[in-house]
Formats: structure tokens, C-alpha cells, sequence
């Protein structure tokens, strides 16, 4: 018999394989879009760090409602630098949902602000900490990054294209 | 920006879109006197050519009285710029048609370069300066002074790594600013266009790269990397001499920039750049080292 039969630990490997061929357009396409958001995000929250480092002022703020235990903001009237009363808001996603939690209506707090931005995000000073440590561009995101770079590494033919058959040209 | 200064920005990245056109498809005349490799290249009739026509345009809208405030939304700039993102994005990852090509002696050259700006921002001694530049410039160095062929894999490494420190480039804080700037003068927006498809596709290239390195792992797809590696990476080298005068003589004027505290010293640092990775050296190549082909 001239064909032998593979072992049958080869079948889900030759699977994979071709899963792999398959997806492997798809995957260096996944893979670029995934990234450049990570790093999209990674840059601005970066830069968002270094502007209020740099440029924020600190400031007091009144918390107007009770924090929403599913809601994105907890809305603030701070005193601005013209010291006018000017609405803002906290991003809540910065922080962790026990930290959200133990603000009151009501309560008076210390925050940054950025006077020249347009949006008036203010972020609290005791919790600078954790709007530093924000990894939530990730979020989502690491695993089809994952997995598509996976699939690229087993399959990567396509990454080669235009590079190797140039033969006749140099 | 103006419309004047937008008609700049878009010929600055049409000018580096052919320019890496031509990287990929043009091989260079080797000349034994390295100047006039230097003066006759069909990229100079090129940047001309664009430039000429960017300058025409420009004088046609001063003289209509046009003063008009463009931004990237702007129809004329929208369509041009999604066309070109398109075309360098698939260039960049799927074919060869957009090359960015160096030796050892660009890669070396800009490494220095990186670093003179490096130590005037004070930053020379931070981890990531030392890893990204500083450490690759001592390896670079190393492999530019000996005499026998770098083998593909070691290559594939200093190209990656190389294309991680134009990313040093990318991230300076007055870069950013740049990026961000919405007035430029005429210059600044060539520039600013030659710069941002520049370190697209050198960006895009490091995603490519990094895949395939990370794709070694498995011995299968080992075969692929000497056959790449001599197209991207080219054995060439200008005569020594050559390469000296000309790095000291950029480093030399960067250092000046710096020292007198003259206005855009950055853009002058994205100039030199540029044309190390893409003129200087390219021109100048000589046969030198034995071909890494004798390797495989």
C-alpha cells in the first residue's frame, strides 16, 4: 500500500493547519486594526496623563448625583480658572467600581482640570493613581489580537508576498 | 491649513510614496565615483518634478488671491489621501511594491543621528533610548566594521530593531506637536507629508516584521527569511570614507541646529533621516562585502 494513513495525532494538527491557511488574509488584516487601536488607545490615555501632569490645575468640585452603579459618568460642577461655576463630568471607566461607589451626592471634591479642552473631564486627585493605571484600551481586544497573531505565526506565507519572487528585478 | 501649504503636504507624501516606489523597483546604477552616484538619481528628477508643480500651483493660487483654509475633510484632500492610506497600507503589508531598503551603513546613520538628538533632549541615558538606539548603534557599528557578510537571521533582527527606533523618532514630543500643528509654512507641510508616509510604512513594516520573526519559532517557515533578507537589506556599502565625511558632516549640522538654538531643528533631524535611509547611502553603494546569498 503506498499511501499510509496518518497518525491519528496528525488529523487536528492538519486541521489547524489549514484553519490557519484559511484565516491567514483575514488574520494580518485583524491583526493591524487590533493593534493600531491598542496602540491608539495606549498613546492617547498616555497623552492624556502627560497633559494633565503637566498643564492640569487642581481645583474643587461638587458631585451632583449619586453615582449610578452602571453609569459611564458622575456629572460635577467645578469652579473654573475664570472663577466661574462650570459642569463636568468624571470618566467612571478609569476607575475601580468600589472607588465610584464611595463618592455621595453632594460631596465636595479636590480635581484636576485641563482649562484649555474643550470637553470638561476632570479627574479626582485622590484617585489619579488609578486613572494612571487604566488599562481599558485592552479590554476586548488582546484576545482576537491574540489569536490572530497566532494564526499569522502558524500561516505566515501572505507576510512574504512581493518579497521573495523579485528574481528578476535586482 | 492653508490651501497653498496643503498643496505641499500632499506632493511631500505623493514624493515619498515614489521614492519607496522606487526602492522597491529600481535598482541603483553602482558608479565608482560615490558623488555622482550621489547627484544622478532618478529620485532627484522626481522630487523636482513634484516640487516644481507643487511650487506652480501654489503661485496660480497666489495669484487667483486664494485664501482659503483646507482641512482633511476638504474633498480635493480627502480623496487623494483615503486613495493613498489605502494604497500604502496593502503596499505595506502585503506586497513589495513600497520598500523601505537599507544597509548597514543607513541603519548605523540614522542610529547616530537618533542619538546626537537623543543627548540634546537630555534623554540619552533612559532605558529606552539605550535599548532602542544606543545598544542597536554599538551592534550596527560592530557589523559595519567587519569585513564578512551579516548572516539573514542576525539582519532580520537589526532591521526590526532599526524600524522600533525610527519610532523614537516618531514619538518626540515636539513630533507630536508637529502632528498635531495646524498651520505650516510651505516647507514644513513637504516635509510633514515626506515624514508621515515615511513612518507609516515603516510602521507598517514593523508589524510585518515582528509576525515574521515571531512566525521562526516554527522551522517550516525558516526558508522563507534568506530569501527576503538580501532585497530589504543590502550588502553594499559607500566606501568608508564617504560614509564618514557624509555622517559627520549631518551630525555635524544637526549638532550646529541644536547648538544655536535654530528654529525647526526637527524637521531638519526628520530631513537627515530620511535622506540617510533613502539617498545618502543608497547612492553611494558599492560593491563591498561578499553577498549574503553565498550564505544560504
Amino acid at each position: 500500500m503506498k499511501n499510509k494513513a496518518a497518525p491519528p495525532s496528525q488529523g487536528p494538527l492538519q486541521f489547524i493547519d489549514l484553519f490557519c491557511m484559511g484565516l491567514s488574509p483575514m488574520a494580518i488584516l485583524g491583526f493591524v486594526i487590533f493593534l493600531i487601536i491598542i496602540l491608539s488607545g495606549l498613546i492617547g490615555h498616555v497623552s492624556l496623563i502627560q497633559q494633565y501632569e503637566t498643564r492640569g490645575r487642581e481645583t474643587t468640585a461638587k458631585i451632583l448625583y449619586a453615582p449610578a452603579p452602571d453609569s459611564e459618568y458622575l456629572f460635577v460642577k467645578y469652579n473654573g480658572t475664570g472663577g466661574q461655576v462650570e459642569d463636568g463630568f468624571v470618566r467612571t471607566r478609569y476607575y475601580r467600581p468600589e472607588t465610584i461607589a464611595q463618592y455621595r451626592e453632594g460631596q465636595f471634591i479636590q480635581v484636576y482640570i485641563l482649562p484649555e479642552r474643550v470637553e470638561h473631564e476632570v479627574i479626582p486627585v485622590a484617585d489619579f493613581d488609578e486613572f494612571r493605571a487604566y488599562r481599558g484600551y485592552w479590554q476586548g481586544m488582546w484576545i482576537p489580537l491574540l489569536v490572530s497573531y497566532l494564526v499569522v505565526i502558524v500561516r505566515p506565507e501572505l507576510l512574504y508576498l512581493g518579497l521573495t519572487d523579485r528574481g528578476g528585478k535586482r | 491649513m492653508s490651501a497653498q501649504a496643503m498643496v505641499f503636504f500632499l506632493t511631500g507624501m505623493f514624493l515619498e510614496v515614489i521614492w519607496l516606489w522606487m526602492d522597491a523597483h529600481l535598482t541603483p546604477r553602482l558608479q565608482k565615483n560615490p558623488l555622482l552616484g550621489l547627484l544622478v538619481q532618478p529620485r532627484w528628477l522626481a522630487a523636482i518634478g513634484l516640487i516644481g508643480l507643487a511650487g506652480a500651483i501654489t503661485a496660480i493660487l497666489d495669484a487667483l488671491g486664494v485664501s482659503q483654509r483646507v482641512y482633511i475633510d476638504t474633498v480635493w484632500v480627502m480623496l487623494p489621501t483615503v486613495a493613498l492610506g489605502v494604497y500604502i497600507a496593502f503596499a505595506g503589508m502585503v506586497t513589495g511594491e513600497l520598500l523601505p531598503r537599507v544597509n548597514e551603513q543607513s541603519v548605523l546613520a540614522v542610529q547616530l543621528i537618533l542619538i546626537v538628538h537623543q543627548a540634546f533632549e537630555g534623554n540619552l541615558f533612559e532605558p529606552l533610548t539605550l535599548v532602542l538606539v544606543v545598544l542597536p548603534a554599538a551592534v550596527v557599528f560592530y557589523l559595519t566594521i567587519r569585513q564578512s557578510s551579516t548572516p539573514p537571521t542576525v539582519k532580520a533582527l537589526v532591521y526590526f530593531w532599526y524600524l522600533l527606533s525610527l519610532l523614537v523618532l516618531g514619538f518626540q514630543s515636539e513630533q507630536m506637536a508637529f502632528f498635531s500643528a495646524k498651520e505650516f509654512t510651505l516647507f514644513e507641510g513637504l516635509v510633514f507629508g515626506m515624514l508621515l508616509v515615511f513612518l507609516i510604512v515603516h510602521g507598517l513594516f514593523a508589524i510585518r516584521f515582528f509576525l515574521m520573526i515571531s512566525s521562526l519559532i516554527l522551522p517550516r517557515n525558516r526558508a522563507y527569511l534568506p530569501q527576503v533578507m538580501p532585497v530589504i537589506y543590502y550588502d553594499e556599502q559607500a566606501p568608508t570614507a564617504v560614509f564618514m565625511v557624509t555622517t559627520g558632516l549631518l551630525l555635524g549640522t544637526l549638532a550646529a541646529l541644536r547648538l544655536f538654538e535654530i528654529e525647526n531643528s526637527l524637521l531638519w533631524l526628520d530631513i537627515a533621516v530620511i535622506l540617510s535611509v533613502q539617498v545618502f547611502f543608497h547612492a553611494a553603494a558599492q560593491p563591498g562585502k561578499p553577498s549574503t546569498k553565498t550564505l544560504q
